[in-house]
């Protein structure tokens, strides 16, 4: 039993109830700190029992994180665990089923027989009771036998079970045995799964991080000392992160009764003088567009993440898409500025959080931020997140004036300064009505149409300060340049780093400032004879069209999807593929 | 100490004649000063309707934000700095219908601020249709053969949703009114102040000759008990006498701030605490 090439991917799979997550994360820190290269990742229906769960823990030795379709080692917790992956099987592959509840059906077995992939019963169940524990425990069996199955050390393991098991000491000596039951099991019977990945030294001390937690801690760090949402799947993790963690540095976190609140509370924060946040997805953001359209009117910061998963309406809650780049642009009555961007991985959700909050008090307008479900609740390998790498800037604030200072004085650059109530400056109205200098308000043409050019102006200082996309790789000999945005990036990461070994040349441009839109990087990247093409998760190629609009330019070659499921690494590699022969 | 003066406003009020608004924005100014405070020490929050169009005829630090949501607004502002004396300001059409799920909310949470409802019985800026408040039958606006909906009472919804202050003024009273905005003001927790507001414009059903001749204030009836049921059946409906003043206020009220365990003991506010905070302890979960 080996797998063939410089992958490995191990799933769990099972019913909703029966610890599929819990298990996996153990599994795949546990490899992190043993020096392996991971990523995991979670399919999961909206249901709290009786639907299918399964962690997906990919190692790897490529740049990037890369997501299969294949897998290598199926550990079945339940029947519907067979039936359901059979066809994922690699070629020498293996499946861990529990002998005493499952039980395959003979088509199942000539059918893995044919394909060359082993069927391993092991008695997870007896060896759970034998240990001690109850029936759950058998995931910490599965465990024991997958590590043994890797040749692993359980000395790597062990400390990982005490302290996700932690509540009592009984707990902890009870799954460590279970887990050695199922550790000893499998050498007894000789088993060995062999494969050829490195080790590296500097992942031990790597983060294994969810998209939604980095923008948790970058809240923490960056600051935010009211947080207001209501839950939501993808976005639902930030609050219950922040509700445990957030109040150990002072933050005030609330389940507010809906999204409207989240966000007008947010705006009443930041008028305050303090920094705020809301995140939600699609649905919940659609109530917040009024709160929207009146941050942009009055000038008061305001900032969101939106968890994006298929829609419309309630869509299809546990599962990822990128079909909301349009909605971030565009919601809200009336014509205001805005800036959207979008992270791809954990490292820059905590950063950009971080820079988000920035932007919207510099601005003082709205500030979007799009993940999606892939991002938000799949582990990632990150370096260390550092506060030091946080700058807080709150852009123009006064800390003194008199009577005469108006708080929507005109500027060269659209903004004016602020301060805030309670300040002994001057009074001032943030006033959602057409407004003057000092916010009262006016029906008067001119004024009108001063204030809204007097707003409108910062879309030009923003555009001229916002970082330009990043590239990876080198445009000036690539074979084709690739466009893309969010989390696609790091899939089509480890897949470029598998064709570059076969020599092709790609460059790769991920836009994360998707609004504005700077044009002349693009242009610049595009520019040329060479292949083009875009990758994004929707079935209207949203971001191809933004640029087009923008650009003018359209692009060759695209590959998009709109099944609920993040990119495979297979999918693009066929596409890339065609594209540079 | 700031006068009167100090919290006029270049602009002078837009509202009919007769106007319950300007009872309200007179008493509002008074009980300011006689707590003491600048119109640079506190934040107004005015909802859309008749009853925001004060919000520029006052000079103070403001936000008038979007319809029926003047309570999230100011519930984020007395977080965001829960020294800063806040007061919410909205309509009965703005406070039941579209703001009806804040209202409840901001009682349960007790969010420490004055709310006061300008209850004139109908939507006075959208030209007089009918409210929550409007009495079943009433020919309005929009509801040229009466309002099918039952009659909404505010005292009751508030008292059934566990309200910490209850009190009701009258555009007729002032003295009281400016008393029961300094009692507002001066509450640990969600302080809700109906004003019964005469709209001589749309509201010919409850004039204030209708109003004037059926109140009395409860600190006159020495049978009055500050008891939640008592309250709740003294200002039903069918009773022929209005009773106006503090009606109910729990003695034990503590606010939404001052119940977070992990802000026990912290001084300052959180506008003052914008920082950079340091995350190690956190990371270390994470490898
Ligand atoms: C979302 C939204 N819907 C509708 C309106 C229109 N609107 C403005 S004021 C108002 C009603 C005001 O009635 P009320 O809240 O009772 O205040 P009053 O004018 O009587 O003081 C309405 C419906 C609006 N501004 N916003
Ligand atoms: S319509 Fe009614 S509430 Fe509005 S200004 Fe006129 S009298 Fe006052």
């Amino acid at each position: 039993m080996e797998n063939r090439n410089n992958r490995m991917i191990i799933k769990l799979a099972g019913a909703a109830g029966q610890g599929i997550k819990t298990a996996g994360l153990i599994l795949t820190k546990a490899l992190k700190r043993s020096g392996y290269k991971v990523f995991g990742y979670t399919e999961y229906p909206s249901l709290i029992r009786g639907g299918h769960n399964v962690f997906q823990i990919e190692v790897f030795n490529s740049d990037g994180a890369p997501l299969s379709k294949e897998t290598d080692i199926l550990l079945a917790l339940d029947k519907a665990s067979i039936a359901l992956h059979t066809k994922e099987l690699s070629q020498g592959g293996i499946i861990l089923y529990d002998e005493n509840t499952v039980t395959p059906e003979q088509t199942i077995i000539d059918e893995l027989k044919n394909n060359e992939v082993n069927l391993v019963p092991i008695k997870l169940s007896d060896l759970a009771s034998t240990a001690g524990g109850n029936a759950l425990m058998k995931n910490t069996v599965a465990l024991g036998a997958i590590w043994e199955l890797l040749g692993l050390e359980l000395e790597d393991l062990e400390p990982l079970i005490a302290e996700t098991y932690n509540k009592t000491q009984e707990m902890i000596d009870l799954n460590i045995k279970c887990l050695r039951g199922g550790f000893e099991d499998v050498k007894a019977k000789g088993l060995v799964f062999k494969s050829n990945l490195n080790t590296d030294e500097s992942v031990k001390n790597m983060m294994l991080i969810s998209g939604n937690e980095a923008v948790a801690l970058g809240a923490i760090a960056a600051g935010v000392r009211l947080y207001s949402s209501y839950p939501m799947t993808p976005a639902s993790a930030i609050l219950s992160y922040l509700a445990e963690h957030g109040p150990k540095h002072g933050m005030v976190v609330k389940q507010a009764e809906d999204e409207i609140t989240a966000a007008n509370m947010v705006i009443g924060a930041f008028h305050a003088g303090t920094r705020s946040m809301c995140a939600t997805s699609g649905g919940g953001f659609d109530l917040m567009t009024e709160a929207l359209s009146l941050s942009g009117m009055t000038e008061t910061p305001f900032f969101c993440v939106i968890g994006q998963r298929p829609g419309p309406a309630t869509g299809v809650p546990t599962w990822t898409a990128q079909g909301d780049l349009d909605l971030a642009i565009k919601a809200g009555h009336g014509e205001f500025p805005r800036i959207v961007l979008a992270p791809g991985n954990p490292a820059q959700a905590f950063q950009y959080t971080a820079d988000a909050l920035n932007l919207t008090e510099k601005y003082q307008t709205p500030v979007l931020m799009l993940l999606d479900k892939h991002l938000g609740e799949s582990f990632y390998l990150s370096p260390q997140f550092k506060s030091e790498s946080i700058t807080i800037d709150r852009g123009k604030i006064l800390t003194s004036g008199d009577n005469e200072t108006k708080r929507y004085a005109p500027s060269e650059d659209g903004v004016s300064a602020r301060w805030f109530p309670g300040d002994q400056i001057s009074t001032f109205l943030a006033n959602s009505d057409e407004h003057t200098t000092k916010g009262y308000s006016t029906e008067e043409g001119t004024e009108i149409s001063t204030m809204m050019q007097k707003r409108l102006l910062k879309n030009n200082t923003i555009l001229s300060n916002l970082p330009d996309p990043l590239i990876y790789g080198d445009a000036v000999d690539a074979e084709l340049k690739l466009v893309t945005w969010g989390s696609n990036i790091e899939v089509i990461k480890a897949a470029i780093g598998e064709l570059e070994k076969q020599g092709k040349k790609i460059a790769l441009m991920q836009i994360i400032y998707c609004w504005p839109l700077k044009a002349d990087p693009i242009v610049s990247f595009l520019n040329g004879n060479t292949q083009t093409a875009i990758i994004e998760l929707n079935a209207t190629m949203q971001l191809a069209t933004l640029i087009k609009q923008v650009t003018g330019i359209e692009f060759n070659n695209k590959l998009n999807k709109f099944d609920g499921r993040p990119f495979y690494i297979e999918e693009i590699i066929a596409f890339l593929s065609n594209l540079v022969k | 100490m700031a006068t009167l003066a100090d919290f006029n406003s270049p602009l002078l009020p837009t509202w009919c004649p007769g106007c319950g608004n300007f009872a309200i924005w007179t008493c509002l100014k008074q009980a300011l000063v006689e707590k003491g405070l600048s119109p640079m020490d506190v934040n107004l929050c005015f909802d859309i309707g008749c009853n925001g169009n004060g919000a520029d005829k006052i000079n103070a630090y403001a936000f008038k934000g979007l319809h029926g949501r003047t309570i999230p607004l100011a519930s984020g502002i007395s977080l965001g700095n829960h020294k800063l004396p806040v007061i919410g300001i909205g309509g009965d059409g703005g406070t039941f219908d579209e703001g009806m799920a804040h209202l409840i909310h901001a009682i349960r949470s007790n969010y420490k601020f004055l709310f006061i409802l300008h209850n004139n019985c109908d939507f006075g800026l959208t030209t007089g249709q009918a409210t929550p408040t409007t009495p079943q039958g009433q020919k309005m606006n929009s509801s040229p053969y009466g309002v099918v909906e039952s009659r909404l009472n505010p005292g009751q919804l508030v008292l059934a949703s566990g309200a910490s202050f209850y009190a009701r003024g009258f555009t007729g009273n002032i003295p009281q009114l400016k008393e029961l905005i300094v009692k507002g003001l001066e509450h640990e927790g969600f302080a809700f102040l109906e004003v019964l507001q005469h709209c001589p414009t749309y509201n010919k059903f409850q004039d204030h000759l209708y109003l004037n001749s059926r109140v009395y204030d409860v600190k006159t009836d020495e049978n009055h008990k500050n008891d939640r049921r008592y309250v709740y059946d003294l200002v039903d409906y069918s009773n022929e006498k209005i009773a106006t003043g503090l009606l109910y206020q729990d003695p034990e009220s503590t606010s939404y701030y001052s119940r977070l365990e992990k802000r026990k003991g912290m001084e300052t506010t959180l506008k003052d605490e914008v920082k950079v905070y340091d995350i190690a302890e956190q990371v270390k979960e994470f490898i």
